[in-house]
């Protein structure tokens, strides 16, 4: 009896707090239709003129296609040198391994406007230039641990019996890769990586030092232009982030029909 | 040359010696065991043989090539996993199809191959379906499939029936033999099981804490153990031990256990030396009396074991040593019952003594004649 009203205390305070972490963003959603140049709840209306202006507005659109850019290479290159990462420190025996690991959580810990500060100094001390290169650099390192840890978990599952039948039935290294190590790894790596693109595309707190305006993000333009003249077209274009973060990784996952979300959660 | 040869091979684990000096070769088409405790060795040889792990030293030839230091996917070794390690992600015929990928052949002619290893098997109708969907029985039959259809030069297979239950293990066995039989590929088996070791091969090569303890046919290694620890390890046998003296033309074990253990006239022994006897449970027999036989020594049941094909009788010596008699057939199991004085009767034609090759060297020969 009293676990019963324990439990539905629980209950209660978890949809309380789920109800005030998505109230605002339900908001958002709901008055970027609202056809009123002041936003009002509930909307007065249904229009799509906010985001016709979007879809019109050059400078949006382009910090959108920066935004894809970004955590797409992003998600690429975390992904290549996270699994790498990965199977260094699940195959192999090394050094300083404990420590070592822990370290590569450390993007995860320290507040990004520090590692916003301190790779801006570093890249340009080694001369590079502010093009969408530098932007994959600084978000790679950001998203790193995300990759490192989900395909980490499907490695320490991995049963590498299967990698040696593969070569007693003829599959030279590349191939067991390729037919069975990569595959059976997916589940993982898929998640860590469509993570990445997800944190990528709507990092903020660092990116603000690491963009020049050809390469501003959707997340800097949205901010800029909150600060500058208050458009609805602004719910519009958090709304097509809200999508592209969560609505478009849950449906590609599910027409993969892999569930690789769902699976690694 | 032999087909299968492996010679002199040693594997060390940083300070642990795996595999220790063993040799033994393989004909074409022969089914040889290796059998030996859990830890004597077993899987990491069998591992050498298909490139999974490199000697310390020695060689392994197969068809007179060395490929000792060949990796797996150069060789054709069909290899049978304890678990089966069947791809998850792969259906039954892609499983199967899987070593005929590798090696380059057509779609066309895999499927062809496929259909006809299932066939071989037994299960046509799985090839579709997930490995994972299927029955452990159902999922060795796949994996053998897989470790056959490409017509390895020889097939490993590693106690491939240990995590069956004992019903299908009965049935597996008997598929197994009859594969192996109609394709004829050379087989090395490993086992801790004896009559599986025994019922399957050609030869039994026995390993004991990494070294090869003894190697012959099932016959020759359960008749004449050269070590004690293939007397004690094979079959079910009392040991006793003893030092031998004389009665007129026969040696003669004293025991604590048994006081005048007559042995074998042929056997080659030595006055005042201390050997160890090994009584076959099946060879033994219970009698009320101990009249008309040559070894008949008292004894008390302690636990009857009634089996139906067989009754296994625990007895006590009169020092208290543990003796089995196992007794095929046994119908009048009434009449005897726990705390029983009996006798133990074993014939002298019927104790085991390990021999090594060794001992039988001519300057002991002498013996007590
Ligand atoms: N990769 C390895 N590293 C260290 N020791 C090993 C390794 N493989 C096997 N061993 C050891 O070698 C010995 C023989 O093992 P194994 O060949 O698996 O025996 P079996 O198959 O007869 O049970 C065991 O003591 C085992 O712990
Ligand atoms: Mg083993």
């Amino acid at each position: 009896m009293r676990d019963d009203l324990r439990w539905t205390a629980v209950k209660a305070t978890s949809a309380l707090v789920y109800l005030f972490l998505l109230a605002p963003l339900f908001v958002v959603v709901a008055i970027s239709f609202n056809p009123t140049q002041f936003a009002t709840f509930p909307p007065a209306g249904f229009s799509l003129e906010w985001y016709y202006d979007f879809f019109t507005h050059d400078r949006m659109l382009r910090s959108l296609f920066n935004s894809f850019v970004v955590a797409t290479g992003s998600a690429i290159v975390a992904g290549v040198v996270g699994m790498i990462s990965a199977f260094g420190f699940v195959r192999y025996d090394f050094r300083w391994k404990n420590a070592l690991s822990s370290l590569l959580f450390l993007p995860m810990i320290i507040s990004p406007v520090v590692i916003g500060v301190a790779l801006t100094t570093f890249l340009t001390e080694i001369g590079m230039e502010r093009n969408y290169l530098y932007l994959i650099a600084g978000h790679s390192t950001l998203v790193l641990p995300y990759v490192f840890v989900t395909v980490r978990a499907q490695l320490y599952r991995f049963d590498q019996e299967l990698e040696e039948a593969a070569r007693t039935l003829g599959a030279n290294e590349l191939e067991t890769f390729v037919e069975v190590t990569l595959p059976l790894i997916m589940p993982g790596l898929g998640a860590g990586m469509l993570l990445a693109f997800v944190i990528s595309f709507g990092e903020f707190t660092a990116t603000q030092f690491w963009i020049q305006p050809q390469t501003t993000t959707a997340p800097i333009e949205i901010y800029t232009m909150v600060r500058t003249s208050l458009t609805p077209m602004i719910n519009a274009m958090a709304t097509m982030l809200i999508v592209v973060t969560v609505v478009v990784p849950l449906v590609l996952d599910a027409v993969l029909g892999k569930n690789l979300i769902l699976k690694s959660a | 040359m032999s087909y299968l040869e492996v010679e002199t091979v040693t594997k060390r684990f940083d300070d642990l010696v795996a595999v220790d000096d063993v040799s033994f070769s393989a004909e074409e088409g022969e089914f040889l065991s290796l059998l030996g405790p859990s830890g004597c060795g077993k899987t990491t040889m069998l591992r050498m043989i298909a490139g999974l792990e490199t000697p310390t030293t020695g060689e392994i030839r197969i068809r007179g090539e060395d490929v000792t230091d060949q990796p797996p996917y150069e060789r054709d070794i069909g290899m049978m996993f304890q678990h089966y390690a069947l791809f998850p992600h792969k259906t039954v015929g892609e499983n199967v199809g899987f070593p005929l990928k590798m090696r380059g052949v057509g779609a066309e002619e895999r499927r062809e191959q496929v259909a006809e290893a299932l066939e071989m098997v037994r299960l046509p109708d799985a090839i579709d379906r997930s490995p994972t969907e299927l029955s452990g029985g159902q999922q060795q039959r796949v994996a053998l499939a897989r470790a056959l259809v490409f017509e390895p030069d020889v097939l490993l297979l590693d106690e491939p029936l240990s995590a069956l239950d004992r019903v299908l293990r009965q049935q597996m066995r008997v598929e197994l033999e009859r594969i192996q039989k109609e394709i004829g590929v050379t087989t090395v088996y490993v086992t801790h099981d004896q009559m599986e070791a025994f019922s399957l091969s050609d030869t039994v090569v026995v390993l004991e804490d990494g070294h090869l303890s003894q190697q012959g046919s099932p016959i020759d290694i359960y008749e004449n153990p050269t070590s004690e620890f293939v007397g004690d390890f094979i079959g079910q046998s009392t040991k006793l031990t003893g030092t031998v003296t004389a009665t007129e033309d026969r040696p003669v074990l004293e025991t604590p256990g048994v006081h005048e253990l007559r042995l074998p006239s042929s056997v080659d022994v030595n006055r005042g030396e201390s050997e160890a006897v090994f009584l076959r449970a099946e060879k033994l027999d219970i009698r009320d009396q101990p009249s008309g036989h040559e070894n008949a020594f008292p004894a008390t049941i302690r636990v009857i074991n009634y089996l139906g094909e067989k009754t296994v009788f625990y007895c006590d010596l009169e020092d208290g040593t543990e003796v089995i008699v196992s007794k095929q057939g046994f119908t009048n199991v009434d009449e005897y019952e726990r705390g029983d004085e009996v006798y133990v009767v074993a014939r002298p034609e019927d104790l085991v003594i390990a021999r090594s090759v060794d001992d039988r060297a001519p300057q002991q020969v002498e013996g007590v004649r």
